[in-house]
């Protein structure tokens, strides 16, 4: 696949070093040219020094060849600009932009954006939920908040340690998606045993959410 | 706010901001209103001004809602940055889908998007080109007369 990354901050320089060494084409445009010439001069990435928010410059560097395209400007009015332009006249459906405010994620969505990150939404998500219980992992919401996925650590001292998913009961609309127990990974059946030490991944309304992190945290 | 129809909303108070409120304020018959998030820019409306002019961001909803945005019937969207006035004129647009929004664009190369989306532009980079070649025509057909 071939990944456009354009403008950011440091995150560019990880992101576009972790794509290139998957097998993926990487093209950065950035402002800064230090971080270009970094980038090109440690891995099979293209780095073009310019403004990705002008018709121009994404020319110049063929975003007529990109398969997706990301966009982390502080500034989300170019995100959005640069993810429609690329899908309006290019065709490029997967376009991934970050957005400051999160009032504005489901309208990026609406105007054509496939995927809208927003740090200030995933950080208040992470401390509403990680702050009232250490277990919760990772946290974060899906269709505009009506879905939320949340990764729980097991213990020995938690009551449904040991035993089968089926016999736990949770909300009607709340499942164990996904157990993670160190490098292995599995989706697990009702007949799965939780263990200790297993991170187990629960897609739930949102709604239901502490009622099933309620039954999944109470200990022994 | 109250407001005797028609009335335009201007959202960037830039010297084409500016400009347009007072243009819009000498047809006293127009309720006119002037939007930027800073303050200073403020200081270019004619004194007096008889509309309102409002500090603040319009790309917050909020922003949009204390200017009565819902009852202008027009919308003139012309910061200095053309990717914020598209994302202002789509922000409008999506809630209040009948008024008429037409927004400033610098960068020619960005009206084939417009086109697309349907936003409706006024590129002051081609209308200057257009008014310099008219001009220059003008001037070699008087040449030619004389």
């Amino acid at each position: 696949m071939h990944i456009f990354i354009i403008n950011g901050g440091r995150e560019v320089y990880y992101l576009a070093r972790g794509f290139a060494t998957g097998r993926h084409t990487v093209t950065v445009i950035h402002e800064n040219q230090e971080l270009c010439i970094e980038l090109s001069r440690c891995c099979k990435v293209t780095a073009i020094v310019g403004d990705g928010s002008i018709p121009h410059t994404l020319e110049a560097a063929g975003i007529e060849d990109a398969d997706a395209v990301i966009a982390l400007s502080d500034r989300e009015s170019d995100n959005l600009f640069i993810a429609q332009y690329c899908r309006e006249l290019y065709g490029i459906e997967r376009t991934i932009v970050t957005c400051n405010n999160p009032e504005h994620m489901p309208l990026f969505e609406a105007f054509g954006v496939e995927a809208v990150v927003s740090t200030s939404a995933l950080i208040s998500g992470l401390i509403g939920q990680t702050v009232v219980a250490k277990e919760v992992k990772n946290a974060f919401s899906l269709g505009g908040g009506a879905v939320t996925v949340v990764e729980v650590e097991m213990t020995a001292k938690h009551a449904v340690t040991g035993r089968a998913l089926h016999s736990i009961k949770l909300p009607k609309d709340a499942l164990i998606g996904c157990v993670v127990n160190g490098s292995e990974v599995l989706v697990p059946d009702g007949d799965y045993r939780v263990r200790a030490g297993d991170r187990l991944t629960m897609i739930c309304a949102s709604d239901s959410k502490e009622k099933a992190l309620k039954v999944i945290r109470k200990e022994a | 706010m109250k407001h005797n129809s028609p009335y335009t909303v201007i959202i960037g108070c830039g010297r084409l901001g500016a400009l347009l409120a007072e243009r819009c304020e000498e047809v006293k018959a127009l309720g006119v209103a002037v939007v930027d998030k800073d303050n200073v820019a403020l200081s270019r409306l004619p004194k007096p001004f008889g509309g309102f002019s409002i500090v603040g961001d319009a790309r917050e909803y909020e922003v949009l809602k204390t200017l009565d945005i819902h009852l202008a019937n027009r919308v003139f969207v012309v910061t200095d940055d053309d990717n914020v006035n598209l994302m202002i004129a789509q922000m409008i647009r999506e809630q209040h889908g009948a008024i008429d929004v037409l927004i400033r664009l610098k960068d020619p190369a960005k009206q084939v998007l417009c086109k697309k989306l349907k936003i409706q532009v006024v590129s002051a980079t081609s209308l200057t080109a257009d008014a310099m070649i008219g001009a220059t025509e003008r001037s070699e057909d008087r040449c030619t007369f004389l």
